[in-house]
């Protein structure tokens, strides 16, 4: 547990302790049905709450954060994106991905006890046929990350033995639930696909495992598939993150670490890879969240060296948080900047990163998919954007695949032209998010859906 | 997913203040043993997003009146605390909007600087300063930010409790307390 979980648990569980056990008044259950509003009516609404100002000024207006030398295929007021029917956009992506749609996190025990095991999911991208189901390895096993070489149809799943914790009964039914967490090392398995679609069995990957204690946080294939590359945080002080690369038919292991400092991770919370691969083989991005900056770095995997410290910083992208000050972005003066997930376009000239970015006044929020260039870190082309009127609610946007050169993405994206609806204003808006292809200004959804709320690890193409 | 992760109350709580069926024999003795249990830690916690006692109260109350109107209609009386707790943070919500401190798009909403539990003399494990400054920072952040960390911290819900209570998704609920925790650190400028 990190010293500022604890911080944070600490002074809630203080601070909630104002209010004692003797405080708790007596259920009111009177007011059966209607009458029920009674004591409502009579709660006193919460003083003493001063109306905040928010002391927005033009002159607040700085820096540029993205440059304006935008590509813009949209403008704000209109979604950029026309949906289309299933089309050539589809066959321009990758024949197949690979899933993980439930990686039992928590599950009920006795579903456990009556043999429940994950499956990682092999589907079709143009009609979303189901074409495998592929189960751990040994019993117990749960896949926690894959990636792919889809090129060449190599996928690589990471698993690791899990065991109940926190077993508990619940309810009124006495339910026993409870919570698989992964233990032990972590282990990698291969698999691969055919171009007419004929899934091999699963076969370990001739790598060592991950240590018993290390936290994967990225994988990621070469295009040619030749080479995995696995983030993890080091295992005891000082900990920090450590990047290591596989040459698979080799044997060849190199590692790269970085004594104490931030993890190699993306910023959805570990749902992405925090890892991608340039074609050449030997350039691989690692990205960082960092004091409310997320940076990606550049790493020659090809040049001497053990540190990672030696990598190039090649995008840095500040999120402001509920900032107060406005910066031009995207061709408009935003408030904040977020993002999420950052791939490395194969050709190597760019990093493309989903982006959102917010206005206050006039509240607008702006979802993208902004291209930087990776040798400048400034922006070059925005392939997609849309606004509407409410805060951001927060849902993830991502992207998750891009063909060489970042003119052709496979995407996690509001579905574009669908009307927002707006819940509460505190909670911003709710829309459908969905994966899709995104090619210039067209966008078209996959016929096949994985269900976000089972998800914990985004696909892999 | 089989967890007791799917109870997702209505947001709006007018429509659970009209007249429904009568609850049936013995929920009056369900409730009450439900509210028993949990009451104490569902007024803290919604005084944690409120910052005031009498609202928390008030919340806490009409969120197990809503239950109880609504007892006969809930399938599995094993999902009665999440939709208890998704109540109370509903009611939480509805609060803050009805009295104007969540205005859309205002910084710092919610836990506004008048409203912030105050220190109580008696917890002195950290100090009036430091928690003044972890409340500070957490009244800065996004609502819905405030709420993941607060049910994740405070409740110590798993993800897909959490997930259930707020009506997202477990990955919504991972990188949300990311971010969270990411915007605490610089608030309080430690590395999070």
């Amino acid at each position: 547990m990190s010293t500022l979980d604890d911080r944070v648990r600490r002074v809630l569980r203080e601070t909630a302790e104002d209010i004692s056990p003797l405080d708790v008044p007596p259920l009111r259950l009177a007011g059966r049905g209607p009458a029920g509003r009674g004591w409502l009516a009579r709660g006193r609404p919460p003083g003493g709450w001063p109306a905040w100002l928010a002391p927005l000024a033009a002159a607040a207006a700085v820096a540029a954060v993205l440059a304006a030398t935008l590509a813009l295929t949209g403008g704000p007021g209109r979604p950029a994106h026309h949906q289309t029917g299933p089309d050539a956009l589809l066959a321009s992506a990758p024949r197949y991905f690979i899933v993980l749609p439930d990686t039992g996190r928590t599950r009920r025990l006795d579903r456990i006890k009556q043999g429940w095991q994950q499956h990682a999911e092999i589907l079709a991208t143009a009609t979303g046929r189901i074409l495998a189901r592929i189960a751990p390895p040994r019993l117990g096993d749960v896949f926690i990350m894959v990636a792919a070489a889809s090129d060449v149809g190599r996928y690589v799943l990471a698993a690791q033995h899990t065991v109940v914790q926190r077993e508990r009964t619940v309810g009124y039914l006495k339910q026993k639930v409870g919570y698989l967490k992964p233990v032990g090392p972590i282990r990698f398995y291969q698999l691969q696909i055919s171009s007419s679609g004929r899934v091999s069995a699963l076969s370990p990957v001739p790598v060592p495992a991950l240590p018993a204690g290390a936290e994967l946080s990225g994988l990621a294939l070469t295009p040619d598939g030749r080479r995995l590359a696995m983030a993890s945080r080091a295992v005891g002080p000082p900990g920090g993150p450590e990047i290591r690369v596989d040459t698979l038919a080799t044997g060849a292991q190199r590692v790269w670490t970085w004594p104490g400092a931030q993890p190699v991770e993306e910023s959805l919370g570990g749902t992405g890879s925090a890892l991608s691969w340039a074609a050449d083989d030997r350039t691989l991005a690692f990205a960082r969240l960092i004091d409310g900056r997320y940076k990606v770095r550049l790493l020659d995997t090809a040049a001497p060296g053990r540190s990672l410290v030696g990598s190039r910083p090649a995008l840095s992208v500040n999120w402001s948080g509920r900032d107060n000050r406005r910066r031009f972005s995207h061709g408009r003066a935003v408030n904040n900047t977020d993002t999420f997930g950052a791939l490395l376009t194969p050709d190597g000239s760019k990093i493309v990163v989903a982006t959102v970015t917010q206005s206050f006044h006039p509240l607008t929020s702006e979802f993208a998919f902004t291209e930087f260039s990776a040798r400048t870190g400034k922006v070059v082309a925005v392939l997609g954007r849309w606004w509407f009127t409410h805060r951001w609610p927060e849902q993830d946007q991502a992207v998750l695949w891009t063909n060489a050169n970042g003119s052709t993405l496979l995407v996690l994206a509001h579905r574009p032209g669908v009307t927002i609806k707006a819940t509460t204003p505190d909670a911003g808006a709710v829309f459908p998010i969905e994966f899709g292809v995104l090619h210039g200004g067209r966008y078209t959804p996959l016929p096949s859906q994985p269900r976000l709320g089972q998800l914990s690890v985004f696909p892999a193409w | 997913m089989d967890s007791d992760a799917t109870v997702h109350p209505g947001r709006v709580s007018g429509r659970e203040t009209q007249p429904g069926p009568q609850p049936p024999p013995g929920a009056d003795t369900s409730v009450t043993a439900l509210y028993q249990a949990h009451a104490l830690g569902l007024i803290r916690f919604a005084y944690l997003l409120l910052g005031e006692r009498q609202a928390a109260e008030d919340v806490v109350q009409e969120a197990f009146a809503g239950l109880y109107r609504r007892w006969a209609k809930l399938s599995d009386p094993g999902r009665a605390l999440p939709y208890v707790r998704s109540s109370v943070l509903n009611g939480c919500r509805s609060q803050l909007r009805r009295h104007g401190r969540a205005a859309a798009g205002l910084p710092g909403t919610g836990l506004a600087d008048g409203a912030l539990p105050m220190v109580s003399a008696e917890s002195a494990v950290l100090s009036a300063e430091q928690r003044r400054q972890v409340l500070h920072a957490l009244q800065q952040l996004p609502p819905r930010q405030r709420e993941v960390l607060v049910l994740r911290f405070y409740l110590d819900l798993s993800e897909p409790e959490i997930a259930a209570a707020m009506g997202i998704g477990p990955s919504t609920v991972r990188s949300t307390a990311h971010r969270a925790l990411g915007a605490m650190g610089r608030l309080l400028e430690e590395p999070s």
